[in-house]
C-alpha cells in the first residue's frame, strides 16, 4: 500500500471518530458539569462545550496518526535482528507546505480560543449594572463573612435575590484567601489589605450553592465555605429584615457604651 | 562502527584508602552537622524573643550548607589556587576524576561528569520515591470522605512536601542526570567545561535535601510548594526549611545551568554544528538556560520571606506597606517558565528516542528547534496567567490570555515532528520507544487541557480546582516523568554496561500508564465537579472519582516495585550490554557501555547529523581520528587546551552568572517600585526616614572607581606591565574595602525601629545586598586574585582578570542603580 | 536468566516490602506531634454539658504535646482541658466558658456578635447579651460545617469578653495566678449526627513570628494549631 492511501485511511478514521467523539462530548459534558447559575457560568459552560468541540478534532488528530503507525508501520520480529542489520525507514522530511500548514491551522485555533474568550467574557462582564446590589466579602481563616452596606446586615450565609446584578468586593483580614463561587461563574482572590471588585454577575436559577476557598490559606483552609442562597426577591427581603434589626443590643459588661451595629464596612475602604 | 569489546571499569581495590574518609561525604556530614549544631546555639543564646527558633535553624541551615561544601572537599580548589599553589598535574586532574578509584568516587568530590550524572541519577530515584510515597498518602487520605488518616496540618505539610520534592526532582530529572553523563558525549567532548562546579552543583543538591526533610520535625509548613506569603510569614519553624531549600536549590541550578551553557556552546566536537546538535542537548541546553534566568526570582521571593520571618521586615505584610502581590509576581515569574524547564529536555528527548525507534529522520528537526526556542522566549510573558484572579492586573489579563494560548503554538510543532516521525517508518517497540508514545498521548491530553486554563472565562471556574491539578500531573507527569523513564530505559545500558530486564520493563510500563491514567482522569471529574485543591479531606460529591484515583494509585505502587526491582536486579547481575544495543546514531553509541573515564582517547569528527537514517551515510553520526595534527590526545578534562577557548568559555559563564544575579537584583528594584506604586494602605513610605544619600553617592563613585583601577590594571597584562596590574588590582580591592566600610556606616546610621515598614524593609535590603556583594565579589574573589597574582601563576590567564573585570563593572552599575532608587523614590 | 516465575516473586517481595514500607511511613507521620494533632477527648468535652477554659498560656492543660518540633507551648493562649468536643445529637447543649484572658480587638465586627445560640444570647456572668465591644473581646468559640457534607448545618458564634488588664490575679490553677474569670454560658441544638471544627477568631496566636502590632498579627501560632485555640466538635 502506498502512502496516499495510507494517508486515505488515516484521515478517514480520523473524521469517522471526531464525529463520534465530538458528538459524545456535546452530550456528555453538560451532564457532569455543575449547572450553571449565572450567565457568566453559562458563557462558561458554553466555551467548556466549544473548546472540547475544537480540542477533540485536535487531539484525535494526533492519536490516530500515532496508533495507526503504531498498527501498521510496526517491524515484524525485529527482537532477532542484530542491530547492524536493522533497515532503515524511508528518509521523509516536512516539506514547506506542510510545515505552513501546521503552522497556519494552529495559529488560527489558538487565536480563535482566545478571541472567543476576549468577546464572549467581554461581553458578559462589562455589563454596567446600575442597581447592582454591592455585598462586601470578607476573607479570615478560615470562613467567610458577607455585609450589605447598605443594607446594615452581616451574615456568614451569603443570600442572593433572583435576578438582581449583584458584585463582590473582596478582602482578606489575615492571609490570601481565594473567594470560589463556581456555581456564579466567579473567583477572586481575597487579598489582605486591599478591597478587588469582582465582575458584575446575575443569579439566575434559585438554589443553594457554595463558596469553597481556593487558595490555600493553613489549618481548616479545607473547611472555609459557605452556603449560597439564590432566593426570590420578596425571600431576601424578609431575610434582609430579620436580620438588619440588631441594633437594639444589650451593653457588655466591660462598661463600654452600647455598640451600634456598622452600616457598611467602608473602614477599610484604600485606593 | 566500532566493534570495541564492553570494557568494564572493575572495582579496583582502591588505591587510596585515606581518600576514602577524608574528604568524602563523611567529612562533609560530620563537619556540616558540627557546624550547624555550634552555630545554633551560639545563635540561639544570643538572640531571644519570637523570632528566637526561625534566627537559630536560618543560621543553623547556613552553617550546614557551607561547612558541609568544605567537608566535602569543594573549597579546596578555590583556597589552593587563590594561595598561589602551582596549577594542578594532569595526574592530579585524573585522581580528582576517580582513576581506578572503583565505586569510592561516587562518595566525594569527583569531577568526572559521568560521576556526578550517576550521583544525580540515584538522588533523583530517591528523591521521586519519597515525594512518591507523599503522594500515596495524600491518595491514601482523599479514598474517603472525610478527615481519616491526617490531620488537616499533617496533611497540608505532605501536600508542600510532595509538590516541592517533585518539582525539583521533574527540574533535575533529565538535565543533571542526562545533561551531565550523556551530553559531554554527545557532543563529542571529554567532560563539562567546569569539572569542579559540576561536583559543586551536585553536592549543593544534596544539602538541599536534610534541610527539607528537617521541615517535618519543625512544624512542616502550611503554604504548599507555592509558598505564598503571607501565610508564610505566620507559619511555624518549618516554614524556615522551606525557603533556605529553595535558596540552595536555586544556587545549584545557576551554577549547574551556567556549566551546561557554556559546554554545548564551545566544546563541540568539529564537524557539531548548531545544526547538527541532538534534540536532547537542545532541549536541556535551553532548559538549564532558562532555569538560570528565571529561578533567582523565586530566590528573591523567598528571601524576603525569610526576611519576614527572621528579622522582622514587612515586604508581605499589608498593615506595613507590603502587599502579597509582591510574592506572587515573583513566583510565578519563575514558576511558568520553570515547567518549561521542567518539560523541553523531554521534548528534546523524545524528539531523539523516536526516530531511533522508527529509524528515519525526525520529520522537522528546524521546527523543532525553533519550537523549543519560541517556548523559551515566550515563557516568560504568560505568568500573569496565575494570577488572573489575583486582582493584582485585572487589565493585562486579555494580552496574558493571547500570549498564553499562543504558546500552543510553539508545543504543537513538536506534535507535528514526532506524528511525521513515525509515519511509514518501521516501528519498533522497546521499552524507550513505550514510553516516548506514552509521552505523546499523555501531553497531548495536558497541553489541550490547558486551553481551558488559559481562557479567562473557563478558568474561573478551573482556577485552584482539581481540574487544574489533574492538568499539570499529564504535563509534568505524563509529558517530563514519562520522557525520564523513556531517557532512562534508553540509557540505563550505556550509563551502567547492564541490560534491564526487557519483560520487566514493558510490565513497568503498562503498569504505570494505565495506573497514572486510572489515577488523573477521575481527577479531572472531580474538578469539573467543583473539588478544590489542596483539600485535607473531600467531600460526598466528589467521593466516587477520588477513590477510584485512589485505587489505581495502587497499581501505580506495584509499578514502582517492578521498577525498583528491575534496577535492583539488573544494575547487579543484568545482562551486559553492547556498545549499541538500539542501533541509534548518536557519539555516545561508539564507546563502551559503561563509558569509561576518558570518553575520547582520539577526538572524535562529525560528520553526518544524529537523525540521517535511510540516506545510505556511515551508521553512525561521527568517527573518532587518529592522533596528530597538533592535538593533545593526553590531556584529561580540558578540551582544548589552548588559553584562548579556556578564556571563551569563563567569560562566557560569568556573563551567564551575571546575567542570573541580574534577575535577582531586578527582582528586589522591581518589587521595589512595585510595592511604592501600590501603596497599600498608605503605609509605604511614611515611617522611615531615607538613609545617607551621601553615603550611597559615595559608596556608589567607590565601585565605579574600583572598576576603573581594576580596568586599568587589566591592561598593563598585555603590556606585560605586572607592576601596573598588581598596582591596579591592589587598588580595586582596598577601594572595595573602603565602599564595605561605606556600606555598614550607612546601615548604622539608619535609625530604624523594628517592625520595619515596607519602606525601610527595601532600604535596608539594599544596603545589606549591596555590601554581601562587595564583601563576597570584590573582596573575597578580587582577594583569592590578589594571591594569585602575586603568586606570580596568573600570568597569561587574561581571562581571570577578564571575568573579575565584569563583576566588579556589574557591582558598579547596580550600585549606580541602587543610588538613584534612594535618592529620587520615597 | 531468571525465570518469569522468579521475576513475579521478586516483584511481589519488593511491593510488599514498599507497602509495609509505606505503611511506616504514614504512621510515623502521624505521630510527630508537630505537624498537627488533636487531644483526646476529655470527660469536661464530652455529653451535652461542657466545660472549657480559655487561658493566657498554656500550663494548665498542655504538658508536653503540640510545639514547634513537639515540645511544648508553654507561652501560647489555649483552651482547656481538651480542644476535641464530643456531644449527642439531637439535644441541647450546655457550654460553659471560664475565660482568664485578657482582650484585643477584633478586626471583623462579625465575630462580635453572639449567634447561632438558643436565643442568639450567652450570659456572661449572669448576664444576657447579643453582642459585646469589639475592642475587649478575648477569644470567640465559633462552630463550622464543613462544606457539601449533607449533614445539618451548625453555626455557633460566642465573643468571650476579655477580663480587665487591671483585675488581680487571684486564682491558683497549675502553680500559676489568673485574674477572676468571666464565665460564659450558653446553649444550642444538634441535629443529625455530623463532623465539625471550631475554633477562635480573635488574633491572639502569633503573627510575624510573634511580634505583635497592628494589623494582620496575630493568627499565627496557637490560633492554627488544633489543641490549642481550634478543634473538632463530633456530633453523635
Amino acid at each position: 500500500m502506498d502512502g496516499r492511501s495510507h494517508i486515505r485511511r488515516v484521515l478517514t478514521i480520523w473524521a469517522v471518530l471526531s464525529v463520534v467523539f465530538v458528538a459524545l462530548a456535546i452530550l456528555v459534558v453538560p451532564l457532569v458539569e455543575n449547572k450553571p447559575a449565572s450567565s457568566v457560568a453559562g458563557f462558561a459552560s458554553l466555551t467548556d462545550l466549544v473548546f472540547t468541540a475544537v480540542a477533540v478534532p485536535v487531539a484525535l488528530f494526533v492519536w490516530v496518526f500515532t496508533f495507526y503507525s503504531v498498527f501498521t508501520f510496526r517491524e515484524k520480529k525485529s527482537e532477532d535482528v542484530p542491530v547492524e542489520a536493522l533497515e532503515d525507514g524511508p528518509p521523509l522530511e516536512a516539506s514547506p507546505r506542510q510545515q505552513i500548514a501546521w503552522l497556519g491551522i494552529t495559529t488560527v485555533l489558538a487565536f480563535f480560543t482566545v478571541g472567543w474568550g476576549m468577546f464572549g467574557f467581554y461581553k458578559e462582564t462589562t455589563k454596567s449594572a446600575a442597581n447592582a446590589l454591592v455585598v462586601n466579602v470578607t476573607g479570615q481563616e478560615w470562613t467567610w463573612t458577607y455585609a450589605y452596606p447598605k443594607l446594615g446586615v452581616q451574615s456568614h450565609v451569603l443570600e442572593l435575590p433572583l435576578g438582581r446584578p449583584v458584585q463582590f468586593r473582596v478582602t482578606s483580614d489575615d492571609v490570601l484567601h481565594g473567594f470560589g463561587l463556581a456555581a456564579l461563574g466567579i473567583a477572586m482572590d481575597a487579598n489582605p489589605g486591599e478591597w478587588v471588585t469582582t465582575p458584575v454577575v446575575t443569579p439566575n436559577k434559585a438554589g443553594t450553592f457554595e463558596v469553597r476557598c481556593i487558595e490555600l490559606c493553613g489549618l481548616y483552609h479545607t473547611f472555609m465555605s459557605s452556603q449560597v442562597k439564590v432566593v426570590p426577591a420578596s425571600t431576601f427581603a424578609s431575610w434582609i429584615s430579620a436580620n438588619g434589626g440588631r441594633s437594639g443590643l444589650l451593653t457588655s459588661p466591660a462598661g463600654a457604651t452600647q455598640k451600634a451595629l456598622p452600616a457598611s464596612n467602608e473602614e477599610e475602604e484604600t485606593t | 562502527m566500532s566493534s570495541v569489546t564492553a570494557t568494564h571499569s572493575e572495582a579496583t581495590p582502591p588505591a587510596h584508602r585515606r581518600r576514602v574518609l577524608v574528604p568524602s561525604i563523611l567529612s562533609g556530614l560530620v563537619l556540616g552537622l558540627v557546624a550547624a549544631i555550634v552555630v545554633g546555639v551560639i545563635v540561639h543564646g544570643a538572640v531571644s524573643g519570637s523570632r528566637q527558633a526561625d534566627d537559630t535553624m536560618v543560621c543553623a541551615y547556613l552553617a550546614w550548607f557551607i561547612f558541609f561544601l568544605v567537608g566535602v572537599g569543594a573549597m579546596n580548589f578555590p583556597v589552593r589556587w587563590g594561595l598561589g599553589r602551582p596549577d594542578t598535574t594532569h595526574e592530579e586532574e585524573l585522581e580528582l576524576a576517580g582513576k581506578d578509584e572503583g565505586v569510592w568516587r561516587y562518595f566525594r568530590f569527583c569531577t568526572d561528569h559521568k560521576v556526578v550524572g550517576m550521583q544525580y541519577l540515584v538522588t533523583v530515584l530517591v528523591l521521586f520515591l519519597v515525594g512518591g510515597v507523599a503522594s500515596w498518602m495524600i491518595r491514601l487520605e482523599q479514598a474517603r470522605t472525610g478527615a481519616k488518616v491526617f490531620t488537616p496540618a499533617t496533611y497540608n505539610t505532605i501536600v508542600g512536601m510532595h509538590g516541592l520534592i517533585m518539582i525539583a526532582t521533574t527540574i533535575i530529572m533529565l538535565s543533571a542526570v542526562i545533561g551531565n553523563y550523556v551530553v559531554p558525549i554527545m557532543i563529542g567532548a571529554n567532560d563539562m567545561a567546569f569539572p569542579r562546579l559540576n561536583a559543586l552543583s551536585y553536592w549543593m543538591l544534596f544539602t538541599a535535601v536534610p534541610i527539607l526533610l528537617s521541615a517535618i520535625v519543625l512544624g512542616g509548613f502550611p503554604t504548599g510548594w507555592t509558598g505564598y506569603a503571607p501565610l508564610a510569614d505566620q507559619a511555624a519553624v518549618g516554614m524556615d526549611a522551606y525557603c533556605m531549600t529553595i535558596v540552595v536549590f536555586a544556587l545549584s541550578i545557576a551554577i549547574g545551568g551556567l556549566n551546561m551553557v557554556t559546554t554545548v556552546v564551545t566544546m563541540r566536537a568539529p564537524g557539531m554544528t548548531w545544526g547538527r546538535l541532538p534534540t536532547t542537548v537542545w532541549g536541556i541546553t535551553l532548559s538549564t538556560l532558562l532555569g538560570l534566568i528565571v529561578f533567582p526570582s523565586f530566590m528573591a521571593a523567598v528571601v524576603l520571606t525569610l526576611l519576614d520571618r527572621t528579622v522582622g521586615t514587612s515586604f508581605y505584610q499589608a498593615s506595613l506597606g507590603g502587599n502579597n502581590w509582591l510574592y506572587e509576581q515573583m513566583f510565578w515569574f519563575m514558576g511558568h517558565p520553570e515547567v518549561y524547564v521542567i518539560l523541553l529536555p523531554a521534548l528534546g528527548v523524545v524528539c531523539d528516542i523516536v526516530p531511533v525507534f522508527t529509524r528515519k529522520p525526525l520529520f522537522a528537526y528546524k521546527l523543532v528547534v525553533g519550537g523549543e526556542i519560541g517556548i523559551v522566549v515566550l515563557s516568560m510573558a504568560v505568568w500573569m496567567h496565575h494570577l488572573y484572579w489575583s486582582g493584582a492586573n485585572l487589565a493585562l489579563d486579555l494580552p496574558t490570555m493571547l500570549s498564553t494560548e499562543a504558546i500552543s503554538i510553539p508545543t504543537g510543532l513538536i506534535f507535528f515532528a514526532l506524528i511525521g516521525t513515525l509515519w511509514r517508518g518501521r516501528i519498533r517497540l522497546e521499552p524507550p520507544m513505550l514510553f516516548a508514545l506514552a509521552f505523546v498521548f499523555n501531553f497531548l491530553i495536558g497541553g489541550v487541557t490547558g486551553l481551558y486554563l488559559a481562557d479567562v472565562p473557563t478558568d474561573a471556574i478551573f482556577h485552584s480546582n482539581m481540574f487544574t491539578l489533574a492538568h499539570f500531573h499529564f504535563t509534568l507527569v505524563g509529558g517530563t516523568v514519562f520522557g525520564f523513564l523513556a531517557a532512562f530505559y534508553y540509557w540505563f545500558p550505556k550509563m551502567t554496561g547492564r541490560q534491564l530486564d526487557p519483560w520487566l520493563s514493558r510490565l513497568h510500563f503498562w503498569l504505570f500508564e494505565i495506573g497514572f491514567l486510572g489515577v488523573f482522569i477521575p481527577l479531572f471529574l472531580a474538578g469539573i465537579r467543583g473539588e478544590p485543591r489542596w483539600q485535607a479531606f473531600i467531600v460526598p460529591n466528589v467521593a466516587t472519582e477520588n477513590l477510584i484515583s485512589s485505587l489505581f494509585a495502587i497499581v501505580i505502587v506495584a509499578s514502582v516495585a517492578v521498577l525498583a526491582y528491575n534496577i535492583l536486579t539488573s544494575w547487579i547481575a543484568g545482562r551486559r550490554a553492547e556498545v549499541n544495543p538500539w542501533g541509534a546514531r548518536t557519539l555516545e553509541w561508539t564507546l563502551p557501555s559503561p563509558v569509561p573515564l576518558i570518553n575520547f582517547p582520539h577526538p572524535v569528527l562529525v560528520t553526518d547529523g544524529p537523525y540521517d537514517f535511510g540516506r545510505g551515510g556511515p551508521r553512525l553520526m561521527g568517527r573518532p581520528t587518529l592522533a596528530g595534527a597538533g592535538i593533545d590526545t593526553a590531556t584529561f578534562a580540558a578540551p582544548a587546551p589552548d588559553v584562548g577557548s579556556r578564556g571563551r568559555q569563563v567569560r562566557l559563564a560569568t556573563l551567564l552568572l551575571i546575567l542570573s544575579d541580574a534577575t535577582f537584583v531586578l527582582a528586589m528594584y522591581l518589587g521595589f517600585l512595585y510595592l511604592r506604586v501600590l501603596n497599600t494602605q498608605g503605609q509605604f513610605t511614611a515611617h522611615e526616614s531615607r538613609p545617607s544619600i551621601l553615603g550611597s553617592v559615595l559608596v556608589a563613585v567607590g565601585s565605579l572607581l574600583a572598576a576603573s583601577a581594576f580596568a586599568w590594571g587589566q591592561r598593563g597584562l598585555r603590556s606585560g606591565n605586572s607592576r601596573r596590574v598588581r598596582a591596579g588590582v591592589t587598588t580595586a580591592w582596598v577601594i572595595s574595602l573602603v565602599a564595605l566600610v561605606g556600606d555598614v556606616l550607612i546601615f548604622g546610621g539608619l535609625n530604624y525601629t523594628l517592625p520595619l515598614h515596607a519602606y525601610g524593609s527595601f532600604m535596608s535590603l539594599f544596603i545589606v545586598y549591596h555590601a554581601i556583594r562587595h564583601l563576597l565579589i570584590a573582596v573575597v574573589v578580587g582577594a583569592l586574585v590578589l594571591g594569585r597574582l602575586y603568586s606570580g601563576r596568573l600570568a597569561g590567564r587574561d581571562y581571570v582578570l577578564q571575568a573579575t573585570g565584569y563583576w566588579f563593572w556589574w557591582i558598579a552599575i547596580t550600585a549606580v542603580i541602587m543610588t538613584v532608587l534612594m535618592a529620587t523614590i520615597k | 536468566m531468571p525465570s518469569r516465575g522468579r521475576q513475579i516473586v521478586g516483584v511481589l517481595v519488593t511491593l510488599v516490602v514498599l507497602l509495609l514500607v509505606f505503611a511506616g511511613l504514614v504512621e510515623g507521620t502521624r505521630s510527630v506531634k508537630g505537624l498537627g494533632y488533636e487531644p483526646a477527648a476529655v470527660a469536661a468535652t464530652t455529653g451535652p454539658n461542657i466545660s472549657l477554659s480559655t487561658f493566657p498560656d498554656s500550663y494548665a492543660c498542655h504538658g508536653s504535646n503540640g510545639g514547634p518540633g513537639g515540645g511544648p507551648h508553654p507561652e501560647w493562649v489555649t483552651y482547656c482541658p481538651s480542644t476535641s468536643i464530643k456531644v449527642p445529637a439531637y439535644s441541647t447543649i450546655t457550654v460553659t466558658i471560664k475565660q482568664y484572658d485578657t482582650g484585643s480587638t477584633v478586626h471583623n465586627p462579625f465575630f462580635a456578635q453572639v449567634r447561632g445560640t438558643i436565643g442568639d444570647v450567652m450570659y456572661v456572668n449572669g448576664k444576657p447579651l447579643r453582642e459585646i465591644n469589639a475592642e475587649e473581646i478575648g477569644h470567640t468559640f465559633t462552630i463550622q460545617t464543613p462544606p457539601n457534607t449533607h449533614q445539618a448545618q451548625l453555626f455557633v458564634n460566642v465573643p468571650l469578653p476579655g477580663v480587665s488588664e487591671k483585675a488581680p490575679e487571684t486564682e491558683h490553677i497549675a502553680g500559676h495566678t489568673y485574674p477572676v474569670p468571666n464565665v460564659i454560658v450558653f446553649k444550642f441544638k444538634t441535629g443529625a449526627p455530623g463532623k465539625y471544627v471550631w475554633h477562635c477568631y480573635v488574633p491572639c496566636g502569633e503573627g510575624l513570628a510573634g511580634e505583635g502590632f497592628s494589623g494582620q498579627e496575630g493568627f499565627g501560632g496557637a490560633m492554627a494549631t488544633t489543641g490549642y485555640m481550634a478543634g473538632t466538635v463530633t456530633v453523635s
